[in-house]
């Protein structure tokens, strides 16, 4: 997902390619209406406004070259200026104050408002005043005297200086008023946005250093883990010697001291292990270490390993996946983890002649359903939000099996939760547990035979 | 005459426990802690199996004993030691998720046999005799 927000300057210098675009439009535009306007208003000149339109189509090839290596502000404003003299002319060709170009005005005012800075703006809004200002001037006074358009009595209008007051004092009022109301939503606009790029950048720095914290504690754990395991598996290897009767004859009593020492260390071992479990089940796996796994013989696989030890309890280990095509793309090892925490505990909390059913189905949206059901010993309603939590073994598991580290679920959780599954727990203290494991697979198209 | 063992590993009670099943068994063992001293022990001590760790000196200390006495370039230094069995024993599996098959892996890490740690001294004879017997 990409959380950057585009800066403020590059966003600007996108606007002023767009502005340079809009200007090819007013060109046409221009050039159209000094085809078609003279031929219905009498007066207007076909050869001053197509010239107006070659000018303003000749800086905007300029700006098109300068684009980018001039300071986009700077240009912005450049541009206008010679849109307003550009407009300021136009006016006076078509009628003066009565020309409705003079609108132009305000659209460009609101252009350059989104765009620039307020002080800018301001100082861009008494240009284009002074500029009518000025027209209003050369006309009144017939320093220039504005064409005579047919049909318009604009002469009378020049007349009335009141009116040409009000005129002026309208105009500013609207330019200035534009300026003030659109820089002000676009400063709010702005500040929201540098609040928004300050979060972001916060946001991805403070990701990165958790990805870094993550990695350096699953580096801790694996280290510290092979620094506990060596040692231990030197020791048990040595008991094994001796409990072996390599060492020489032992009696009855030191062979029970060894024999409850191996037990200790074999719990430590396992504890071990599965610390290394838990973070290898939580790291991400490169996309070359991962491979197309069946997952209906994976499982089949799995499961007939841990036959032997249901059949010690006398418990009926019963699997069940009507999809037998159905691919799931990572670590096999991660499959092992799951399904034997899963199934193993299952067939551990279970009292003889009782059932441990593993159900696989795919459902619509390539996701697989797993349940893991047992009829043991189960958990009690208020602890099954904590049986995920690392370290912890629901109650009366503790009073039922001595041993366990109480890591198993974290593992296959957090195992899980790594390839965008889930998985929930429903169960009845007494009755039995079931666990919903849901897991993003791939669906062959041809179907091979179905399995039970 | 006895078959000689060579065990090289950098944990001395592990070489310990191995060595008192061995020594019970009638082999004679020759011992190295580090993959160097393992190097010069079989040029020394032409022993008709060998036993080697992964990690000692360093991560990898095991395997680089192992190419090197099967280096298949006949000048080698170790040309006529290529044929001894090596037996490899190490927590390695568990620590790097790294599982070996002799005839998926035999190619990049030539060994014949895989053994992890903690060391069950009936494993243990059992590979140990169907490696010697394999002659």
């Amino acid at each position: 997902m990409d959380l950057r927000i585009i800066p403020l300057e590059r966003e600007l210098s996108d606007r002023l390619h767009w502005f340079i675009r809009l200007r090819w439009f007013a060109v046409a535009g221009l050039a159209l209406f000094s085809l078609v306007g003279p031929l219905i208003i009498q007066g207007l000149s076909t050869t001053t406004l197509l010239a107006i339109a070659g000018v303003i189509l000749g800086y905007n090839c300029l700006f098109l070259l300068l684009e980018r290596r001039w300071n986009v502000t700077f240009l912005i404003h450049f541009q206008v200026l010679l849109d307003w003299l550009a407009l300021t002319v136009l006016c006076h060709q078509t009628g003066g104050i009565d020309s409705p170009f003079v609108l132009f005005f305000v659209f460009h005012v609101i252009l350059i408002s989104m765009l620039t800075n307020r002080g800018g703006c301001f100082a861009q809004g008494f240009v284009s005043i002074v500029l009518i200002c000025l027209m209003i001037v050369v006309e009144k006074t017939g320093l220039c005297p504005i064409p005579e358009i047919s049909g318009f009595n604009i002469a009378a209008h020049y007349e009335r200086t009141d009116y040409l007051v009000m005129y002026i004092l309208a105009f500013a009022g609207v330019v200035m008023f534009s300026i003030y109301l659109t820089t002000s939503i676009v400063q709010q606009l702005r500040q929201r946005e540098e609040k928004l790029i300050t979060l972001q950048q916060n946001l991805s720095r403070s990701y990165q250093e958790l990805v870094e914290l993550d990695a350096a504690k699953s580096r801790f754990v694996r280290t510290v883990a092979h620094e506990i395991r060596s040692p231990m598996a030197a020791t048990q290897s040595l008991l094994r010697v001796a409990l072996d009767g390599f060492a020489g004859d032992i009696n009855e009593k030191v062979r029970d001291l060894l024999v409850r020492s191996e037990r200790r260390i074999i719990q430590l071992l396992d504890l071990v292990n599965e610390l290394l479990d838990l973070v290898r089940g939580g790291q991400i796996l490169p996309e070359e270490d991962k491979s197309d796994i069946n997952v209906y013989e994976a499982i089949s696989r799995i499961l007939s390993h841990m036959e032997g030890r249901a059949e010690e309890k006398n418990i009926h280990l019963k699997f069940r996946m009507p999809d037998t095509n159905v691919i799931f793309r990572g670590d096999e090892q991660d499959l092992e983890r799951i399904f034997q925490n899963l199934v193993g505990n299952a067939i551990k909390y279970t009292p003889p002649k009782g059932y441990v059913k593993v159900i696989g189905r795919l459902r619509r949206d390539n996701f697989l359903l797993f349940k893991v059901c047992d009829t043991g010993i189960g958990v009690p309603a208020k602890e099954v939000p904590r049986v995920f939590d690392e370290f912890y073994r629901a109650s009366n598991a503790k009073r039922s099996q001595k041993n366990g580290t109480g890591l198993g679920l974290s593992i296959v959780k957090k195992t899980i939760e790594k390839y965008g599954g889930q998985i929930k727990l429903n169960s009845k203290e007494g009755k039995g547990s079931c666990f919903s494991v849901y897991l993003p697979v791939i669906v062959l198209k041809d179907q091979s035979p179905r399995g039970t | 005459m006895a078959k000689k063992i060579l065990i090289i590993d950098d944990d001395a009670d592990i070489v310990e426990a191995m060595r008192m099943v061995l020594e019970a068994n009638d082999f004679e063992i020759h011992t190295a802690f580090t993959g160097a001293e393992g190097l010069e022990k079989v040029k020394q001590v032409r022993p008709d199996l060998v036993i080697l760790d992964v990690m000692m000196e360093d991560d990898t200390a095991g395997f680089r004993v192992s190419w090197a006495l099967r280096n298949q370039d006949p000048r080698s230094e170790y040309a006529d030691c290529r044929d001894i069995p090596l037996l490899m024993i190490s927590a390695v599996s568990e620590m790097k998720g790294f599982r070996f098959d002799p005839r998926r892996d035999g190619d990049y890490l030539p060994v014949d046999e895989f053994l992890s740690k903690p060391v069950m001294p009936l494993d243990l004879i059992g590979k140990v005799d169907a490696l010697l017997s394999r002659e």
